[in-house]
């Protein structure tokens, strides 16, 4: 009993840490490229398709374009057609970055029902997680998660 | 992705037809797991990448589906062994289903890495907007109930 205990708790720390490494694999290979990027060295960067911003979202329509805010990282000024456009509003983009700090709009879409999308999806995790407690329980004596008994 | 309704939604409609013929004492809390398996992928990744974008690089493999194998194996073998591999294979094929509806919406960037670690080309068949489903939500809840109407229809008839 007590080597199934120990196999399954190795079992456990490596899953774990093939976890970690997926994760740190990604920090380390992704190749998205992002706005802080570019304007960190916009002449490398010339001509790169950014396609990665963090929660980006038109702050103020001008002109010829927006400038596009990200909850973490920089503003910065996206060239395109304007009509349509609504400040406040998610977007998804994928632009060309230009050596002088701006982005020109390759493939624009407004995510309109994004905040929607995300408070709809919370009531189904609860019931979910309901569900679970309603239909299991850990067993603090085995270190099993369990059917209930009246399940 | 599309929404989490949306996603359980779909999760009910394919699983609960199976408790036609089952006489499986776990058939409904392996269900629950199904929806659980299904959700797995957003929950563990949108509420960090909402709340702080930059982990995002940490997170991402989470809600791909070499991510999603681990994590199933991992909570499986929290399952007591009588009932781990049922445990397992529900979760597992959850995300399976998770990702074949994310797969239908549209990206302006290659966003589902079916073959991550290998590989980063991007997969999707480019059907839907994702916000584009949210009007469609009381029509799954629609399919839901007309769902348990039949399954209680069903049962009475047997």
């Amino acid at each position: 009993m007590n080597g199934i205990m120990n196999l399954r708790i190795v079992g456990i720390i490596i899953i774990f840490l093939a976890i970690a490494g997926l994760g740190y694999y990604n920090y380390r290979t992704n190749p998205w490229i992002s706005v802080s990027d570019c304007l960190d060295d916009p002449e490398s960067y010339d001509g790169a398709v950014v396609t990665r911003f963090r929660e980006p979202m038109i702050k103020s329509i001008c002109g010829n374009g927006f400038v596009l805010s990200q909850k973490q990282g920089p503003e910065i000024k996206v060239v395109m057609d304007t009509t349509g456009l609504r400040t406040g509003e998610f977007v998804g983009l994928r632009a060309v970055f230009h050596r002088e700090g701006y982005l020109e709009a390759v493939k624009f879409h407004m995510s309109e029902r994004r905040r929607y999308k995300i408070w709809l999806s919370v009531p189904p995790v609860l019931l979910v997680m309901l569900l679970c407690l309603r239909y299991f329980r850990f067993n603090s004596r085995t270190g099993y998660i369990e059917l209930r008994k009246n399940a | 992705m599309p929404d989490l309704i949306t996603h359980v939604a779909a999760a009910h409609l394919l699983r609960r037809p199976f408790e036609l013929k089952s006489h499986d004492s776990a058939t409904v809390p392996m269900r629950v797991l199904f929806y659980l398996g299904t959700i797995l992928p957003d929950i563990l990744t949108r509420p960090w990448y909402i709340l702080f974008p930059a982990t995002m690089e940490w997170t991402y493999p989470l809600h791909t589906p070499a991510g999603m194998i681990l994590v199933c194996s991992l909570l499986a073998l929290f399952m007591a062994p009588s009932i781990r591999m049922k445990a397992y294979l529900h979760l597992l094929g959850g995300g399976a289903l998770h990702f074949l509806l994310d797969a239908c919406q549209k990206h302006l960037s290659n966003n589902e890495f079916w073959f991550y670690p290998f590989s980063w080309r991007g997969f999707g068949f480019q059907l839907f907007w994702s916000g584009e489903v949210i009007p469609f939500i009381p029509y799954m809840i629609l399919a839901v109930v007309l769902m348990e109407v039949f399954m209680a229809w069903y049962k009475r008839h047997q």
